[in-house]
Protein backbone atom coordinates (compact mmCIF):
# COMPACT_ATOMS: atom_id res chain seq x y z
CA UNK A 1 0.00 0.00 0.00
CA UNK A 2 1.43 3.08 -1.17
CA UNK A 3 2.99 5.85 1.80
CA UNK A 4 2.19 3.03 4.69
CA UNK A 5 6.08 2.89 5.36
CA UNK A 6 6.96 4.22 8.77
CA UNK A 7 8.69 7.52 8.71
CA UNK A 8 12.56 7.82 8.80
CA UNK A 9 14.54 9.84 11.32
CA UNK A 10 15.04 12.81 9.05
CA UNK A 11 11.17 13.20 8.50
CA UNK A 12 10.62 12.85 12.06
CA UNK A 13 13.46 15.46 12.48
CA UNK A 14 11.32 17.48 9.75
CA UNK A 15 8.31 17.28 11.23
CA UNK A 16 10.38 18.85 14.26
CA UNK A 17 11.59 22.04 12.27
CA UNK A 18 8.30 22.53 10.83
CA UNK A 19 6.98 22.90 14.44
CA UNK A 20 8.84 25.93 14.87
CA UNK A 21 6.39 27.45 12.79
CA UNK A 22 3.34 25.47 14.36
CA UNK A 23 2.19 29.11 16.01
CA UNK A 24 2.59 31.18 12.76
CA UNK A 25 -1.31 31.66 12.64
CA UNK A 26 -2.10 31.57 16.42
CA UNK A 27 -5.70 33.07 17.06
CA UNK A 28 -8.33 33.52 19.35
CA UNK A 29 -10.48 31.37 18.02
CA UNK A 30 -8.87 28.63 16.47
CA UNK A 31 -5.45 29.08 18.69
CA UNK A 32 -2.99 26.92 17.20
CA UNK A 33 -5.53 25.14 15.16
CA UNK A 34 -4.31 26.26 11.62
CA UNK A 35 -0.81 25.01 12.77
CA UNK A 36 -1.29 22.00 13.52
CA UNK A 37 -3.31 21.05 10.37
CA UNK A 38 -0.04 22.54 8.85
CA UNK A 39 2.49 20.09 10.73
CA UNK A 40 0.50 17.04 9.79
CA UNK A 41 -0.48 17.82 6.54
CA UNK A 42 2.86 16.82 4.37
CA UNK A 43 2.92 12.88 6.02
CA UNK A 44 -1.03 12.73 6.03
CA UNK A 45 -0.49 13.58 2.06
CA UNK A 46 1.76 10.66 2.12
CA UNK A 47 -0.41 8.36 4.02
CA UNK A 48 -3.82 8.73 2.35
CA UNK A 49 -4.53 8.74 -1.62
CA UNK A 50 -5.87 12.78 -2.69
CA UNK A 51 -9.40 11.09 -2.79
CA UNK A 52 -9.29 10.86 0.83
CA UNK A 53 -7.02 13.13 2.01
CA UNK A 54 -9.72 16.22 1.85
CA UNK A 55 -12.34 14.10 4.61
CA UNK A 56 -9.16 13.05 6.69
CA UNK A 57 -7.58 17.17 6.88
CA UNK A 58 -11.14 18.18 7.97
CA UNK A 59 -10.96 15.96 11.18
CA UNK A 60 -8.06 18.15 12.11
CA UNK A 61 -9.73 21.37 11.00
CA UNK A 62 -10.67 23.48 14.46
CA UNK A 63 -9.04 24.25 17.84
CA UNK A 64 -5.85 22.72 19.38
CA UNK A 65 -3.71 24.16 21.97
CA UNK A 66 -0.54 22.61 23.80
CA UNK A 67 2.94 23.15 24.88
CA UNK A 68 4.91 24.08 21.69
CA UNK A 69 7.55 21.90 22.62
CA UNK A 70 5.63 19.09 23.64
CA UNK A 71 3.26 19.21 19.62
CA UNK A 72 6.04 17.47 17.64
CA UNK A 73 5.76 14.60 20.47
CA UNK A 74 1.83 14.70 20.22
CA UNK A 75 1.94 14.80 16.18
CA UNK A 76 4.31 11.59 16.05
CA UNK A 77 2.38 9.45 18.11
CA UNK A 78 -0.88 10.75 15.70
CA UNK A 79 1.24 9.88 12.70
CA UNK A 80 1.96 6.50 13.83
CA UNK A 81 -2.27 6.03 14.66
CA UNK A 82 -2.77 7.45 11.58
CA UNK A 83 -0.70 4.88 9.84
CA UNK A 84 -1.84 1.94 11.83
CA UNK A 85 -5.43 2.85 10.89
CA UNK A 86 -4.80 3.48 7.18
CA UNK A 87 -3.04 -0.57 7.66
CA UNK A 88 -5.97 -1.65 9.41
CA UNK A 89 -4.31 -2.41 12.00
CA UNK A 90 -6.10 -2.36 15.56
CA UNK A 91 -5.82 0.80 17.74
CA UNK A 92 -6.26 2.09 20.80
CA UNK A 93 -7.73 5.14 20.39
CA UNK A 94 -8.73 7.07 17.14
CA UNK A 95 -6.10 9.74 16.49
CA UNK A 96 -8.02 12.94 16.26
CA UNK A 97 -9.46 11.87 19.49
CA UNK A 98 -6.11 11.32 20.79
CA UNK A 99 -5.03 14.37 20.38
CA UNK A 100 -7.59 16.28 21.82
CA UNK A 101 -7.57 14.02 24.51
CA UNK A 102 -3.98 14.55 25.15
CA UNK A 103 -3.38 18.50 24.57
CA UNK A 104 -4.65 19.58 27.40
CA UNK A 105 -2.55 18.05 30.43
CA UNK A 106 0.23 17.93 27.87
CA UNK A 107 -0.06 21.58 27.92
CA UNK A 108 -0.46 21.99 31.40
CA UNK A 109 2.81 19.85 32.28
CA UNK A 110 5.15 21.11 29.58
CA UNK A 111 4.35 24.88 30.42
CA UNK A 112 4.65 24.29 33.85
CA UNK A 113 8.01 23.18 32.79
CA UNK A 114 8.97 25.29 30.44
CA UNK A 115 7.47 28.31 31.20
CA UNK A 116 7.26 28.54 34.91
CA UNK A 117 10.25 26.43 35.80
CA UNK A 118 12.93 26.12 33.31
CA UNK A 119 13.40 29.84 31.59
CA UNK A 120 12.71 31.73 35.49
CA UNK A 121 15.47 30.29 36.31
CA UNK A 122 17.41 30.35 32.96
CA UNK A 123 17.00 34.17 33.21
CA UNK A 124 17.76 34.59 37.10
CA UNK A 125 21.05 32.96 36.39
CA UNK A 126 21.86 34.89 33.26
CA UNK A 127 21.20 38.33 35.22
CA UNK A 128 22.69 37.17 38.35
CA UNK A 129 25.96 36.54 36.14
CA UNK A 130 25.15 39.93 34.26
CA UNK A 131 25.14 41.97 37.80
CA UNK A 132 28.71 40.13 38.52
CA UNK A 133 30.16 42.28 34.81
CA UNK A 134 29.73 38.63 32.47
CA UNK A 135 28.49 40.09 29.13
CA UNK A 136 28.25 36.66 27.91
CA UNK A 137 25.03 35.90 30.02
CA UNK A 138 22.73 36.14 27.43
CA UNK A 139 24.86 33.14 25.67
CA UNK A 140 24.42 31.23 28.94
CA UNK A 141 21.01 31.90 29.19
CA UNK A 142 19.74 30.81 25.54
CA UNK A 143 22.39 27.54 26.17
CA UNK A 144 20.47 26.56 29.23
CA UNK A 145 16.97 26.26 28.02
CA UNK A 146 17.22 25.65 24.34
CA UNK A 147 19.53 22.54 25.21
CA UNK A 148 15.97 20.67 27.12
CA UNK A 149 14.05 22.48 24.47
CA UNK A 150 15.80 21.12 21.56
CA UNK A 151 16.04 17.11 23.29
CA UNK A 152 12.11 17.46 23.55
CA UNK A 153 11.49 18.95 20.33
CA UNK A 154 14.20 16.33 18.66
CA UNK A 155 13.75 13.03 20.46
CA UNK A 156 10.32 13.64 21.36
CA UNK A 157 8.81 13.14 18.04
CA UNK A 158 11.21 10.15 17.44
CA UNK A 159 9.67 8.61 20.90
CA UNK A 160 6.36 9.23 20.27
CA UNK A 161 6.35 7.72 16.77
CA UNK A 162 8.06 4.42 18.49
CA UNK A 163 6.27 4.46 21.51
CA UNK A 164 2.87 5.54 20.26
CA UNK A 165 0.36 6.12 22.86
CA UNK A 166 2.63 4.73 25.73
CA UNK A 167 4.57 7.86 25.30
CA UNK A 168 2.01 9.18 27.83
CA UNK A 169 3.08 6.77 30.23
CA UNK A 170 6.49 7.75 29.93
CA UNK A 171 5.92 11.44 30.18
CA UNK A 172 4.27 10.65 33.16
CA UNK A 173 7.12 8.62 34.82
CA UNK A 174 9.36 11.69 34.33
CA UNK A 175 7.73 13.83 36.71
CA UNK A 176 8.22 16.86 34.85
CA UNK A 177 5.92 19.08 36.95
CA UNK A 178 7.90 18.05 40.36
CA UNK A 179 11.09 19.25 38.32
CA UNK A 180 9.42 22.33 37.39
CA UNK A 181 8.91 23.56 41.03
CA UNK A 182 12.37 22.42 42.49
CA UNK A 183 13.16 24.92 39.77
CA UNK A 184 10.46 27.37 40.82
CA UNK A 185 12.97 26.81 44.33
CA UNK A 186 15.99 27.60 42.66
CA UNK A 187 14.66 30.58 41.19
CA UNK A 188 14.03 31.82 44.87
CA UNK A 189 17.51 31.22 45.99
CA UNK A 190 19.12 32.86 42.80
CA UNK A 191 17.15 35.76 43.09
CA UNK A 192 18.47 36.36 46.53
CA UNK A 193 21.38 36.01 44.94
CA UNK A 194 20.98 39.18 42.45
CA UNK A 195 19.79 40.98 45.48
CA UNK A 196 22.81 40.84 47.35
CA UNK A 197 24.90 41.08 44.18
CA UNK A 198 23.12 44.52 43.31
CA UNK A 199 23.12 46.04 47.03
CA UNK A 200 26.45 45.13 47.51
CA UNK A 201 27.93 46.97 43.85
CA UNK A 202 25.37 49.74 44.83
CA UNK A 203 27.30 52.64 46.00
CA UNK A 204 24.98 53.64 48.43
CA UNK A 205 25.99 50.40 50.42
CA UNK A 206 29.56 52.09 51.01
CA UNK A 207 28.67 54.90 52.49
CA UNK A 208 25.44 53.11 54.95
CA UNK A 209 25.08 49.71 54.16
CA UNK A 210 23.05 48.78 56.93
CA UNK A 211 20.53 51.32 56.21
CA UNK A 212 20.78 50.17 52.38
CA UNK A 213 20.64 46.72 53.27
CA UNK A 214 17.20 46.46 55.56
CA UNK A 215 15.87 49.39 53.29
CA UNK A 216 15.88 47.71 50.32
CA UNK A 217 14.47 44.80 51.76
CA UNK A 218 11.70 46.40 53.57
CA UNK A 219 11.43 48.05 50.42
CA UNK A 220 11.19 44.57 48.41
CA UNK A 221 8.46 42.99 50.69
CA UNK A 222 6.40 45.94 49.84
CA UNK A 223 6.68 45.84 46.08
CA UNK A 224 5.93 41.82 46.59
CA UNK A 225 2.52 43.43 48.59
CA UNK A 226 1.83 45.55 45.88
CA UNK A 227 2.51 43.09 43.34
CA UNK A 228 0.04 40.73 44.93
CA UNK A 229 -2.79 43.76 45.55
CA UNK A 230 -2.29 43.60 41.32
CA UNK A 231 -1.41 46.94 41.55
CA UNK A 232 0.65 47.77 37.59
CA UNK A 233 4.19 47.54 37.52
CA UNK A 234 4.28 50.45 34.99
CA UNK A 235 2.77 52.20 38.49
CA UNK A 236 5.27 50.87 41.25
CA UNK A 237 8.22 51.58 39.08
CA UNK A 238 7.19 55.11 37.87
CA UNK A 239 6.32 56.03 41.69
CA UNK A 240 9.70 54.69 43.06
CA UNK A 241 11.62 56.43 40.32
CA UNK A 242 10.41 59.05 40.87
CA UNK A 243 10.68 59.30 44.61
CA UNK A 244 14.34 58.32 44.54
CA UNK A 245 15.16 61.14 41.97
CA UNK A 246 12.82 63.60 44.29
CA UNK A 247 14.41 62.45 47.62
CA UNK A 248 17.74 63.22 45.65
CA UNK A 249 16.90 66.08 44.45
CA UNK A 250 15.75 67.75 48.19
CA UNK A 251 18.24 65.73 50.40
CA UNK B 1 22.55 56.48 13.54
CA UNK B 2 23.49 55.85 10.09
CA UNK B 3 20.34 53.95 7.76
CA UNK B 4 22.13 50.55 7.55
CA UNK B 5 21.31 50.27 11.05
CA UNK B 6 18.11 51.74 11.11
CA UNK B 7 17.45 49.34 8.75
CA UNK B 8 19.37 46.29 10.79
CA UNK B 9 17.30 47.37 13.91
CA UNK B 10 14.25 47.15 11.93
CA UNK B 11 15.38 43.44 10.65
CA UNK B 12 16.34 42.01 14.05
CA UNK B 13 12.68 43.77 15.69
CA UNK B 14 11.10 41.84 13.02
CA UNK B 15 13.08 38.60 13.53
CA UNK B 16 12.82 38.92 17.53
CA UNK B 17 9.13 39.60 17.10
CA UNK B 18 8.34 36.76 15.62
CA UNK B 19 10.50 34.28 18.03
CA UNK B 20 8.03 35.80 20.77
CA UNK B 21 5.24 33.84 19.52
CA UNK B 22 5.03 33.07 15.96
CA UNK B 23 7.73 30.84 15.48
CA UNK B 24 11.00 29.57 16.70
CA UNK B 25 11.16 30.51 20.50
CA UNK B 26 14.33 30.63 20.87
CA UNK B 27 13.92 33.26 23.66
CA UNK B 28 15.67 35.49 21.67
CA UNK B 29 12.78 38.22 22.30
CA UNK B 30 13.71 38.12 26.09
CA UNK B 31 14.77 41.71 27.30
CA UNK B 32 18.46 40.94 27.72
CA UNK B 33 18.91 38.91 24.52
CA UNK B 34 17.27 41.67 22.37
CA UNK B 35 19.54 44.16 24.03
CA UNK B 36 22.41 42.38 23.77
CA UNK B 37 21.64 42.19 20.17
CA UNK B 38 20.87 45.59 19.56
CA UNK B 39 23.32 46.25 21.45
CA UNK B 40 25.82 45.24 19.11
CA UNK B 41 23.97 46.52 15.69
CA UNK B 42 24.47 50.09 17.53
CA UNK B 43 27.31 49.55 19.21
CA UNK B 44 26.66 50.54 22.32
CA UNK B 45 26.56 47.40 24.19
CA UNK B 46 27.32 48.63 27.74
CA UNK B 47 24.35 50.75 27.77
CA UNK B 48 22.31 48.02 26.05
CA UNK B 49 23.29 45.41 28.56
CA UNK B 50 22.31 47.72 31.22
CA UNK B 51 18.99 48.46 30.00
CA UNK B 52 18.23 44.66 29.40
CA UNK B 53 19.47 43.57 32.69
CA UNK B 54 17.18 46.11 34.04
CA UNK B 55 14.12 44.95 32.14
CA UNK B 56 14.42 41.17 32.06
CA UNK B 57 13.19 39.98 35.63
CA UNK B 58 9.98 42.97 35.28
CA UNK B 59 8.25 40.10 33.12
CA UNK B 60 10.09 36.92 33.74
CA UNK B 61 6.74 35.21 34.89
CA UNK B 62 4.60 36.20 32.09
CA UNK B 63 4.24 33.58 29.94
CA UNK B 64 3.99 33.31 26.45
CA UNK B 65 0.69 30.69 25.95
CA UNK B 66 -2.70 30.23 25.44
CA UNK B 67 -4.94 33.13 24.94
CA UNK B 68 -2.90 35.54 27.68
CA UNK B 69 -1.08 38.47 26.03
CA UNK B 70 2.17 39.60 28.05
CA UNK B 71 3.14 43.12 27.63
CA UNK B 72 5.70 43.06 24.99
CA UNK B 73 9.04 43.26 26.77
CA UNK B 74 10.60 42.49 23.50
CA UNK B 75 10.21 45.80 21.07
CA UNK B 76 10.16 48.14 24.20
CA UNK B 77 13.61 47.24 24.70
CA UNK B 78 14.91 47.62 21.30
CA UNK B 79 13.49 51.15 20.82
CA UNK B 80 14.57 51.68 24.18
CA UNK B 81 18.38 50.46 22.92
CA UNK B 82 17.73 53.07 20.17
CA UNK B 83 16.74 55.61 22.48
CA UNK B 84 19.99 55.49 24.18
CA UNK B 85 21.71 55.68 21.43
CA UNK B 86 20.14 58.68 19.76
CA UNK B 87 20.20 60.49 23.29
CA UNK B 88 22.96 59.60 25.60
CA UNK B 89 25.59 62.25 25.62
CA UNK B 90 28.26 60.53 27.27
CA UNK B 91 27.98 62.61 30.61
CA UNK B 92 27.28 59.95 33.39
CA UNK B 93 25.09 61.64 35.49
CA UNK B 94 22.42 62.33 32.81
CA UNK B 95 23.21 58.96 30.68
CA UNK B 96 21.67 57.08 33.67
CA UNK B 97 19.07 59.49 34.64
CA UNK B 98 18.34 58.75 30.34
CA UNK B 99 18.51 55.00 31.00
CA UNK B 100 16.36 55.03 34.35
CA UNK B 101 13.71 57.28 31.75
CA UNK B 102 14.11 54.59 29.21
CA UNK B 103 13.13 51.96 31.56
CA UNK B 104 10.28 53.77 32.76
CA UNK B 105 8.66 54.59 29.55
CA UNK B 106 9.27 50.71 28.68
CA UNK B 107 7.90 49.57 31.04
CA UNK B 108 4.72 52.10 30.45
CA UNK B 109 4.84 51.22 26.34
CA UNK B 110 5.43 47.27 27.06
CA UNK B 111 1.31 47.52 28.62
CA UNK B 112 0.28 49.64 25.71
CA UNK B 113 2.29 47.45 22.97
CA UNK B 114 -0.28 44.45 23.64
CA UNK B 115 -2.76 45.75 21.36
CA UNK B 116 -1.01 45.48 18.20
CA UNK B 117 -0.16 41.45 19.64
CA UNK B 118 -3.82 41.63 19.79
CA UNK B 119 -4.79 42.97 16.57
CA UNK B 120 -2.01 40.28 14.35
CA UNK B 121 -4.02 37.64 16.57
CA UNK B 122 -7.42 38.64 15.39
CA UNK B 123 -6.40 38.86 11.97
CA UNK B 124 -4.68 35.67 12.00
CA UNK B 125 -8.38 34.68 12.46
CA UNK B 126 -9.53 35.17 9.11
CA UNK B 127 -6.55 33.29 8.01
CA UNK B 128 -8.26 29.85 9.13
CA UNK B 129 -11.53 31.30 6.72
CA UNK B 130 -9.75 31.81 4.22
CA UNK B 131 -7.58 28.12 4.47
CA UNK B 132 -11.23 26.41 5.25
CA UNK B 133 -11.96 27.46 1.92
CA UNK B 134 -9.12 26.89 -0.27
CA UNK B 135 -9.97 22.81 1.08
CA UNK B 136 -12.58 23.40 -0.70
CA UNK B 137 -10.80 23.33 -3.88
CA UNK B 138 -8.31 20.79 -2.85
CA UNK B 139 -5.75 23.44 -3.30
CA UNK B 140 -3.11 22.28 -0.53
CA UNK B 141 -0.54 25.12 -1.75
CA UNK B 142 -2.75 28.09 -0.79
CA UNK B 143 -3.90 26.26 2.23
CA UNK B 144 -0.70 26.20 4.01
CA UNK B 145 0.31 29.60 2.79
CA UNK B 146 -2.32 31.22 4.70
CA UNK B 147 -1.05 29.63 7.61
CA UNK B 148 2.23 31.45 6.84
CA UNK B 149 0.76 34.25 6.41
CA UNK B 150 -0.22 35.10 10.05
CA UNK B 151 3.66 35.69 10.44
CA UNK B 152 3.29 38.91 8.21
CA UNK B 153 0.79 40.08 10.88
CA UNK B 154 2.67 39.30 13.54
CA UNK B 155 5.78 40.82 11.98
CA UNK B 156 3.84 44.33 11.06
CA UNK B 157 2.15 44.14 14.54
CA UNK B 158 6.52 44.14 15.96
CA UNK B 159 7.44 47.12 14.04
CA UNK B 160 4.03 49.12 15.19
CA UNK B 161 5.27 47.97 18.60
CA UNK B 162 8.84 49.20 18.00
CA UNK B 163 7.57 52.79 16.56
CA UNK B 164 5.45 53.15 19.38
CA UNK B 165 8.00 52.47 21.79
CA UNK B 166 10.59 55.23 19.66
CA UNK B 167 7.83 57.74 19.67
CA UNK B 168 6.51 57.92 23.13
CA UNK B 169 9.73 57.81 24.20
CA UNK B 170 11.49 59.84 21.75
CA UNK B 171 8.88 62.72 22.60
CA UNK B 172 9.31 62.04 26.31
CA UNK B 173 12.84 62.31 26.50
CA UNK B 174 12.95 65.39 23.63
CA UNK B 175 10.80 67.09 26.01
CA UNK B 176 12.10 66.21 29.45
CA UNK B 177 15.95 66.72 28.69
CA UNK B 178 16.91 70.15 29.40
CA UNK B 179 15.06 69.47 32.63
CA UNK B 180 16.87 65.85 32.93
CA UNK B 181 20.28 68.17 32.11
CA UNK B 182 19.62 70.56 35.24
CA UNK B 183 18.82 68.31 37.58
CA UNK B 184 21.42 67.40 40.21
CA UNK B 185 21.64 63.40 39.88
CA UNK B 186 23.61 62.15 43.12
CA UNK B 187 25.65 59.35 42.89
CA UNK B 188 23.85 57.43 45.49
CA UNK B 189 22.80 54.72 43.52
CA UNK B 190 19.65 54.09 45.03
CA UNK B 191 17.83 54.93 41.54
CA UNK B 192 19.41 52.06 40.16
CA UNK B 193 18.43 49.33 42.50
CA UNK B 194 14.71 50.63 41.72
CA UNK B 195 14.32 48.06 38.86
CA UNK B 196 16.42 45.23 40.16
CA UNK B 197 13.98 44.98 42.94
CA UNK B 198 10.91 45.49 41.78
CA UNK B 199 11.71 42.46 39.29
CA UNK B 200 12.55 40.20 42.58
CA UNK B 201 9.52 41.34 44.20
CA UNK B 202 7.46 40.66 41.40
CA UNK B 203 8.86 37.77 40.67
CA UNK B 204 8.48 36.37 44.55
CA UNK B 205 4.99 37.11 44.26
CA UNK B 206 4.19 35.51 41.13
CA UNK B 207 6.19 32.31 41.36
CA UNK B 208 4.57 31.36 45.43
CA UNK B 209 7.10 29.17 46.08
CA UNK B 210 6.43 27.10 49.44
CA UNK B 211 8.91 28.08 51.95
CA UNK B 212 10.24 31.31 49.89
CA UNK B 213 11.78 33.39 52.53
CA UNK B 214 13.52 30.86 53.91
CA UNK B 215 15.06 29.98 50.67
CA UNK B 216 15.25 33.77 49.08
CA UNK B 217 17.14 34.65 52.51
CA UNK B 218 19.66 32.04 51.98
CA UNK B 219 20.44 32.58 48.65
CA UNK B 220 20.86 36.40 50.08
CA UNK B 221 23.20 35.23 52.52
CA UNK B 222 25.02 33.16 50.68
CA UNK B 223 25.78 35.76 47.72
CA UNK B 224 26.43 38.28 50.09
CA UNK B 225 29.09 36.85 52.73
CA UNK B 226 30.94 35.39 49.60
CA UNK B 227 31.65 38.73 48.10
CA UNK B 228 32.29 40.01 51.72
CA UNK B 229 34.87 37.12 51.24
CA UNK B 230 36.56 37.98 48.07
CA UNK B 231 36.56 41.92 48.65
CA UNK B 232 38.20 41.14 52.03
Amino acid sequence: MAGTRPLSKIQLARLSGRSLLLQASWNFKQFQGLGWLCLLLPELKRIYPVATLRSVVQRYLGYFNSNTFFVPTIAAVVLSLERQQRLEQPIPIAPQAFSESVMAPVAAAGDAFFWGGLRPLCCALAVLAGGLGYWWSPVVFLLLFNGPAFMVRLLGPWLGYQQGVQTVLLLQKLRIVNLAALFKRLTVVVLGGIVAIEIHTSPATGIMPAVVMVGGLLALLGIVIAVRKKVPLAVIVTVLIGGVICAEQFF
Amino acid sequence: MAAEQWGLIAVLSVIVGLDRTATTQFQLSRPLVCASLAGFVLQNFPQAFQLGLMLELLWITRIPVGAAISPDDTQTTIGGVVLLRLFATGDASYDLMLLLLVGVVAVICAELSKCFDVWARHRNEQLFQRAVSQLESDSWSAFSQQHYRGLVYFGCGALASLGLMLLVGGLLISQLGGVMAQLDFGDSGLASLVFPLVGVAGTLAVLRVRNSLPLFCGGFGITYLMLQMLEG
